[in-house]
């Protein structure tokens, strides 16, 4: 399946890009695509403490992606 | 302007304009309510012992409207205030420029002063907009703030 990953933030200085496509197995979840970008930027395995959206919600590791998803990653957030 | 969300008692905007508190207030203004209480945060000219030119906020935008209306419907129940407004910026703000407003309308003043405040407190923890400091010597992404 292909879905979508966007970077905020320092996440987005650590990948160099804001959002990219992304082929993941069918039935992979939250914590597997936590994985595959760890492996693809180091920066992101290395003590950034980052949520996870996926179509605009917070998601849990455990939750299984569909294709087409949109994931957010998103840092410790600083508005205001 | 970037976004604008207005829905009844709900008012939103993402913006690339400075922050007008007349058009806050405005926004706010309800005829069953006798308090309306804003808060305008500023971006200082220092941080840690330097000084800070200008920041720069980037948002999830359309996160930002499902969290705002998420948080909105909670104040309402925890506080019975009636609107709830929020105008932020975002790009590049200099020092001594508006950043935020933050604004409540409540039938009286403590839930008004009380919801403003957790209104603030939750726009720092959970709702996906980001600010980068510029100084002398660099940039940098800001940690979350209480």
């Amino acid at each position: 399946m292909k879905i979508t990953v966007l970077f905020f933030g320092v996440a987005h200085d650590i990948a160099g890009i804001r959002q990219m496509p992304l082929e993941l197995p069918e039935g992979a979840s939250a914590s597997d695509l936590r994985n595959a970008l760890a492996s693809r930027f180091s920066g992101l395995d290395e003590g950034l403490a980052y949520a996870l959206a996926v179509n605009e919600k917070l998601c849990a590791e455990n939750l299984v992606l569909c294709d087409g998803d949109v994931a957010a990653v998103l840092p410790p957030m600083s508005g205001g | 302007m970037q976004m604008k969300m207005e829905s009844p008692n709900n008012f939103f905007q993402l913006t690339l304009r400075t922050l007008s508190e007349s058009e806050a207030r405005a926004d706010l203004h309800n005829l069953s309510c006798g308090a309306h209480v804003l808060f305008v945060g500023t971006v200082r000219n220092g941080s840690k012992g330097e000084g800070v030119t200008h920041l720069e906020f980037e948002a999830y935008e359309p996160m930002v409207h499902r969290v705002l209306t998420e948080i909105a419907a909670d104040l309402r129940k925890e506080f019975g205030v009636t609107g709830v407004l929020l105008h932020h910026r975002i790009g590049r703000v200099e020092a001594g420029e508006p950043a935020v407003i933050a604004g409540i309308s409540a039938p009286h003043r403590a839930e008004a002063f009380h919801a403003c405040e957790a209104l603030m407190n939750r726009l720092k923890q959970s709702v996906p907009i980001w600010k980068k400091e510029f100084t002398a010597s660099g940039a940098v992404w800001v940690s979350p703030t209480p």
